[in-house]
């Protein structure tokens, strides 16, 4: 299984060694192989081999402003590529044709990137495991009787498959990180408004941000410094300066949330601890940190999340794009269309949205869950005073079955410690440190760090020292 | 909840639902709602937090590229269209009969 990085693939391009004609090959030649079993992949682009032939002279020189020439990257099938289907994993989308890039795109085929692929997720990125596409499920490369993480499963596992070196997921409540954690691989969240939203399908639009999926932390510090940055097109993006600056340090000052950290199954503790002993032995100062509001971020998230999704998915109406069902009248095309289009996740989530923003429930439910993103985000302000950043274990439990978490509130547990990222807005990356066994299986854990906002170097640094890079 | 509530829900919601989904949806309604509810319980006193102080910034309302850059593409992902617009149906009527 070829194992590459872009670092090791740009030198392998320059020295030439190989090209990106080969690597596209060989990139090619995994996914027949693999992904029969695994389907991490919606699409594989067959004007990716005319787009690499394209670069391979040019790719055996160097250029500071094209940082991933000749790379192959494969994306989430919620991020648009002109020309190509964009269905979110919905019905809803199944024949819908991007009619121009989301700005990371572009931004990656500005820097050299050669996009291969769409990758499977859940349906418009309802989910923890990648079971809940209408295209059906991606199982996890490194077990294929276990899920593979959710949302962005379908972009972890082309990773973790050895596919491509590095994918684009999304992120609203831990879709990068928990996928990341039970692949073996690093993912990163960026700060929200870093990365611009700009042609991603929107599900949460003050939660969601897209990022990288890497086998290196270099590999991700690479994809986030080319798609970060001010785009005219999303007005949420911030400009450099907007937040205090976040230093890098030879020695950090981590904080632990002990009283947070319940619910864990041991081994994963045990791993998690021994990460913790690893940050002892480079000379950081590990201390407990208190913050009692995040014991109530996952009820908020599953209160805001909900509420958003049921305003950006009112524009699925079968009139100007994606799928449409003939009723008797307007009213009967909505009601059908959306019937067809959408799954149960989905429904289900509009479905309550539509009760928790509605009239009676409105102040008990989102006015609360809102008021708890502002204490959250205060209480992290306060820590970041003292502290450098924090960690958490990724997800309580490593990969489960297929098949194992049928009810959706056990399934939405799994991300208790991601989506306090997401409800403040700070980054938070995921990389992988031990793992447990399973099965006769031994499965990959991820431990999360969170940093201030703009906080990305400073998580990328300890995260590097933590891997050895 | 109540089986006529999700039924209005859904007619807010413009989904059509089956008897199943309904039942269905109701179980897991209440499976949600109260795990979310807990933050009913939470009191922030005097001191009650100020929500949306730094959201929802807006560009300004000027055209990004030139008029009709997209349109073909648009109008092409239109499910009925008739020349260059969009075919729906009639949502008034003149028969009161």
């Amino acid at each position: 299984m070829p194992k590459e990085t872009i670092a090791s693939l740009r030198a392998s391009f320059l020295d030439g060694s190989d090209t990106p004609s080969k690597a596209l090959a060989r990139a090619f030649s995994v996914i027949k192989e693999k992904d029969a079993d695994v389907h991490a992949y919606l699409e594989v682009y067959d004007d990716a081999a005319e787009k690499a032939r394209a670069l391979d002279a040019a790719a055996a020189t160097h250029d500071p402003s094209k940082p991933l020439l000749g790379v192959p990257v494969a994306l989430k099938n919620n991020i648009l590529v002109k020309g190509k289907k964009a269905t979110a994993a919905s019905k809803m989308l199944e024949n819908y044709v991007a009619t121009y890039d989301a700005t990371v795109t572009k931004r990656l085929e500005d820097a050299g990137a050669v996009i291969i692929g769409a990758t499977n997720l859940d349906e418009f990125a309802m989910g923890s495991s990648t079971e809940n596409s209408a295209f059906g499920l991606t199982k996890n490369p490194l077990d294929l009787s276990r899920v593979p993480g959710g949302s962005s499963g379908g972009s972890a596992a082309a990773v973790a498959m050895g596919s491509v070196p590095v994918a684009l997921g999304t992120d609203t409540g831990g879709s990068i990180r928990l996928p990341a954690s039970f692949c073996g691989l690093v993912g990163l969240k960026p700060t929200y408004g870093r990365v611009s939203r700009s042609g991603l399908i929107a599900m949460g639009s003050s939660l969601d941000q897209a990022g990288p999926f890497a086998r290196t932390v270099a590999d991700a510090e690479t994809i986030f410094n080319v798609i970060k940055g001010v785009d005219s097109y999303d007005a949420t993006t911030y400009a450099e300066g907007t937040y205090p600056e976040v230093v890098t340090k030879d020695r950090y000052r981590i904080g632990i949330p002990r009283a947070f950290l319940h619910g864990i199954e041991p081994d994963v503790m045990e791993v998690f601890n021994a990460a913790v002993e690893k940050m002892r032995a480079l000379g950081y100062d590990i201390v407990d940190v208190s913050l009692p509001m995040m014991e109530k971020g996952l009820a908020a998230y599953y209160i805001v999340m909900p509420a958003e999704v049921s305003s950006n998915l009112a524009r699925y109406d079968g009139v100007r794009y994606g799928l449409h069902v003939d009723g008797r009248d307007l009213l009967e095309d909505y009601e059908l269309t959306r019937a067809q289009g959408f799954g149960a996740e989905v429904k289900r989530r509009v479905l309550l949205g539509t009760y928790l923003l509605s009239s009676g429930y409105y102040d008990a439910y989102y006015g609360k869950a809102e008021q708890v993103r502002v204490v959250m985000r205060e209480e992290l302000a306060s820590a970041f005073k003292d502290i450098d950043c924090i960690l958490t274990p990724t997800a309580p439990i490593p990969a489960w079955k297929i098949g194992a978490k049928s009810d959706p509130l056990s399934m939405y547990l799994a991300d208790i410690f991601t989506v306090p990222a997401n409800l403040t807005g700070v980054p938070a990356l995921s990389v992988p440190f031990g793992t447990v066994n399973r099965d006769g299986k031994d499965l990959p854990i991820g431990i999360q760090l969170m940093a201030p906002h703009d906080g990305e170097q400073r998580l990328l640094h300890i995260g590097k020292q933590i891997l050895g890079e | 909840m109540e089986i006529e509530e999700i039924k209005h829900l859904a007619r807010l919601a413009r989904i059509a639902l089956s008897d199943a989904e309904v039942a269905a949806f109701k179980t897991d309604a209440e499976s949600i709602l109260g795990y979310v509810a807990q933050v009913q319980e939470l009191s922030f006193g005097a001191r009650k937090p100020v929500v949306g102080a730094h959201a929802n910034p807006l560009r300004a309302d000027e055209p990004l590229q030139e008029p009709g850059t997209y349109s073909d593409a648009i109008i092409g992902a239109f499910p009925k269209h008739a020349g260059r617009h969009n075919l729906v149906k009639k949502i008034l009527s003149n028969d009161n009969a």
